[in-house]
């Protein structure tokens, strides 16, 4: 939970940011890496505070993100032993899914490039959370 | 299966139940007070991040592009919005001028009144300072410069969200007009990448670019969008295309007006 509470400021910042002017969905990147460091109640727990704050300040209806920021985290931890290091490609594959959803579901349309681009920054952050993991003395991370 | 991984499915399905359960409640105007209490501190923030996120663009322009190209670039799109606006008010006084010669003594269209908004966000949507506390409903034209924004597309206490005409997938019914009149009708629809394109033009119908597209009577009419950019080459199909620039600047926007029909 400790962890969860450092969090917190860092998701008020990317759902104020999110809310006037950044179209990257930065905030569903940190659900994903989270929940792939942390899986479990922590990562459950930041997706539903980061998806109550980004309809708040986005001002999509309440509940709306955070129901989706928990689906996402859950397939993450139902799959986490399936994200292996050789094969990133499921990893990439449901960052890429998750962010064409969530835009179709709140947005009303599919935009593959904010996809993309969390795709890249996901793959891009694999030894940042393989450092955490470490770090932590879990449950290895399997990217 | 281990109680350990019981625990986590409970968080989750605790947790999603709480969502779904504020979602409905959201939906059925439930948490409209809770909201405006939580939402008033948010978009004093935002409309601050904001207002600093248009001066830093600003700022940086000025360094890319140099003053003297910038204040003539804004001197001469201030101009060509104007004279879009000009031609499109001539436009529609020709017509209307026509139209009370043969309507003598009809009565006049409803006064419209005009309420001024600070964009606090433009993400996906544009979304504004204003909500059901100020007026604002569902369905209202929002304007700058008599060109259109956007409509609102939902309404907070405190707050709306704009449906831009960039935003993907839109459909807007439009009409063509000239310095020749009314040229044709069709509808906006907006691509990926802020691209505007008018669709749905028959073939014979004569658009040429440079000319306005401007809302139809479904919408509140007469509302300039843009101009005809290029019309895109012929094809076989039933139906010609055109691409349009807008003649706002939808994310230098920082005050527009909800337009109040009374």
């Amino acid at each position: 939970m400790k962890n969860f509470l450092i969090l917190l400021p860092v998701t008020l910042v990317l759902a104020l940011l999110q809310g006037t002017f950044l179209s990257l969905n930065l905030l569903l990147l940190l659900v994903i890496l989270v929940a792939l460091v942390n899986p479990g109640k922590v990562s459950a727990f930041l997706a539903f505070w980061s998806g109550f704050l980004l309809d708040l300040a986005s001002g999509t209806p309440l509940g709306l993100s955070s129901f989706l920021f928990l689906i996402f985290s859950f397939v993450l931890f139902l799959y986490r032993r399936r994200l292996d290091p050789s094969r990133p490609f499921l990893l990439l594959f449901f960052v890429f899914f998750f962010a064409m959803f969530f835009n179709r579901i709140v947005y009303h349309h599919w935009n593959w490039l904010p996809g993309l681009v969390l795709v890249v920054l996901v793959y891009a952050a694999r030894p940042l959370m393989k450092y955490f993991q470490d770090f932590k003395g879990g449950v290895r991370l399997k990217i | 299966m281990k109680s350990g991984l019981k625990k986590e499915f409970f968080w989750f399905l605790l947790l999603g139940f709480l969502s779904l359960l504020m979602f409905y409640f959201d939906r059925r105007g439930w948490l409209k007070t809770v909201r405006g209490w939580l939402e008033r501190p948010v978009l004093g923030i935002e409309e601050k991040i904001y207002g600093f996120k248009l001066s830093a663009v600003k700022e940086l322009d000025f360094f890319t592009s140099g003053q003297k190209q910038e204040e003539q670039i804004l001197k001469l799109e201030g101009k060509l919005r104007q004279l879009a606006v000009d031609g499109n008010q001539l436009a529609s006084c020709l017509e209307e001028n026509e139209r009370m010669r043969k309507l003598l003594g009809a009565p006049l269209p409803p006064s419209w009144k005009f309420l001024p908004a600070k964009v606090v966000g433009l993400s996906g949507q544009m979304r504004l300072d204003k909500g059901e506390k100020d007026g604002v409903k569902q369905g209202m034209m929002v304007v700058s410069e008599n060109i259109l924004v956007g409509r609102v597309d939902s309404v907070e206490a405190h707050s709306c969200l704009v449906t831009l005409p960039i935003t993907p997938n839109i459909k807007i019914p439009v009409v063509v007009k000239s310095d020749r009149g009314v040229q044709a009708k069709g509808i906006l629809t907006s691509l990926p990448g802020q691209k505007l394109i008018l669709d749905k033009v028959l073939q014979q119908e004569d658009i040429q670019s440079g000319d306005l597209v401007v809302t139809s009577a479904d919408w509140l009419p007469d509302l300039v969008i843009g101009q005809i950019e290029e019309v895109l080459p012929e094809t076989a199909a039933i139906y010609r295309k055109a691409r349009l620039s807008p003649l706002v600047d939808y994310q230098s926007l920082s005050v527009v007006f909800v337009v109040i029909k009374s």
